[in-house]
């Protein structure tokens, strides 16, 4: 089954995490630290340039951190990788990429499959409920070219689904949907998160009313620190830029 | 008719008619790759980067088989390399340092080859003569298409996901960084592979039309593959048949009809829109 049926009691566990773009470079991140469960939504907020990218990118295990630990359960997050699905920002894809809805959503069982083993049953069985669940059944033979914005981004995270990960981590997911597409998104993030156990983490750039409708709790990051972590109804508003500072 | 006939009854007539089809179908199967990872203008200029590395193996050792296939890969790497090496070291991006290198090694193994007394070569590396290969040729031929085939088969799935989704591969571990070099070597094997048959200038056509024509026909990547092999292994044929009958020079037919099937198949698709 694509659902991952657990007791939400899997821990995301961040320790003073510091990450840099290259060896000697000025760090990205900075004593970043947090610890989160499974069943919850989490967002990533902050003036471009904050390290929001960074730290999912440190997360998705795509930049190793100069210090601190990522832990899942206890361990490194690097050695269950197949437990982390990364969503990177629409601008990353190639959306003229001949592919089918259900060719991207088979990719998510390539961590399962490794190079040899022929797609069975069963991980049919699970591409079809993956689809299913994002609603994408009737769409599931369109090329992914011919999709909205929403509905492209329904069939990564049924990708996600298919990879039967734990962590799901979004770069600016609502980045180029209409209001429609913002909320319905967000309605099926927050049903990822309660119904079926996952941990979801997205960078935003929204209000802080649409974080909290979406988001259990916020992580504000400034220049690479952490300004707060907690629940979003005690967000405070992100810091003003400095009149001579340049965005990232 | 019959000196056609009888020409197919000639051992170089059934070495040349199955390197025509195994280079065909390799080199069509590797299109499907190289239009789908966007790098058409990259073997361009790495076909014909291939020719200085010809003239200093010859100058250096001789002219024989082995010291030219290793002369066109050592400049194909060295051109690809150095390229890479420029765009990273200075504020000139890949494809113009790509685009310089090779113009540059391609004026020098001009000259070198002209120097040595070698003109009629030239023609033949920079064109094909797939009548003249020897058994070694063939040999390497069949070696760089069952590579090709096993390499693109076997890795299908990690291919098509880091064509499609590169940030998404690297995040569940894939070896980005290996598939990228490994990549690059398929395809110079290729070019190299194919070096003696249909030329460094047309072999170009052969590793990029195929997949182009298959890009217009269907949305789904993974059956580009297998299609582009079929097109570049029956068009191959075909030009066997029909360029001795015709006169016509047998690597220039190979380009031709591929390209016919391009023209039909982007009239094709353009049908209802």
């Amino acid at each position: 089954m694509a659902t991952s049926h657990h007791t939400g009691t899997h821990e995301l566990r961040v320790e003073d995490l510091c990450a840099a773009y290259g060896r000697g470079a000025e760090p990205a991140l900075r004593g970043i630290s947090f610890s989160i469960t499974c069943g919850h939504t989490m967002a990533l907020v902050g003036r471009n340039g904050a390290g929001k990218s960074t730290l999912l990118s440190v997360l998705a295990g795509l930049l190793r951190p100069s210090g601190g630990r990522v832990l899942w359960n206890g361990l490194p997050l690097h050695n269950v990788r197949h437990e982390v699905a990364y969503l990177p920002q629409r601008s990353g894809i190639d959306w003229s990429f001949p592919i089918t809805v259900r060719g991207v959503v088979e990719l998510g069982r390539f961590p399962s499959l490794g190079l040899l083993r022929a797609a069975g049953e069963e991980d049919e069985s699970i591409v079809h409920h993956a689809l299913e669940c994002m609603q994408l059944l009737a769409l599931r033979e369109r090329p992914i070219s011919q999709l909205s914005g929403g509905q492209q981004q329904r069939a990564f995270l049924a990708r996600a689904l298919a990879q039967q990960a734990h962590v799901l981590l979004l770069d600016e997911p609502f980045t180029g949907l209409d209001i429609s597409g913002v909320h319905a998104l967000g309605d099926l993030l927050k049903r990822m998160a309660r119904e079926e156990g996952r941990l979801v983490i997205a960078a935003c750039h929204d209000t802080p009313e649409e974080i909290a409708r979406v988001f259990d709790c916020a992580l504000l990051l400034d220049g690479g620190e952490q300004l707060f972590f907690g629940p979003c109804a005690q967000l405070p508003p992100s810091p003003t830029p400095h009149p001579h500072a340049s965005a990232r | 008719m019959s000196d056609f006939l009888q020409f197919l009854s000639e051992p170089i007539a059934q070495r040349s008619l199955w390197a025509c089809a195994v280079i065909g179908a390799a080199d069509g199967l590797m299109s499907a790759f190289i239009v789908l990872r966007r790098s058409s203008l990259q073997i361009g200029a790495l076909s014909c980067a291939l020719l200085p590395g010809l003239a200093l193996s010859i100058l250096l050792f001789g002219l024989n088989e082995w010291s030219l296939l290793l002369g066109a890969l050592a400049a194909a790497l060295l051109v690809g390399l150095s390229s890479l090496f420029v765009a990273r070291c200075s504020v000139v991006d890949a494809d113009t340092s790509l685009s310089l290198i090779h113009s540059a090694a391609f004026a020098l193994g001009y000259l070198i080859l002209l120097s040595l007394g070698l003109q009629q070569k030239v023609d033949d590396w920079l064109f094909g003569n797939i009548l003249s290969m020897s058994n070694t040729d063939l040999c390497v031929a069949f070696s760089a298409a069952a590579i090709t085939f096993i390499l693109l088969t076997l890795f299908r799935r990690p291919l098509l996901l880091w064509l499609f989704d590169p940030i998404g591969a690297a995040a569940l571990g894939l070896p980005t960084r290996a598939l990228s070099y490994g990549a690059f070597a398929l395809i110079i094997l290729a070019l190299v592979s194919s070096l003696q048959a249909v030329g460094s200038f047309l072999s170009l056509g052969l590793l990029v039309i195929p997949g182009a024509t298959l890009r217009l026909l269907t949305r789904r990547a993974d059956l580009m593959f297998p299609g582009a092999a079929l097109l570049g292994c029956s068009c191959s044929v075909l030009a066997f048949f029909l360029s001795f009958p015709l006169g016509w020079h047998l690597g220039a037919t190979i380009i031709l009809l591929l390209a016919l099937a391009f023209l039909l198949a982007f009239l094709f698709s353009r049908r209802g829109k």
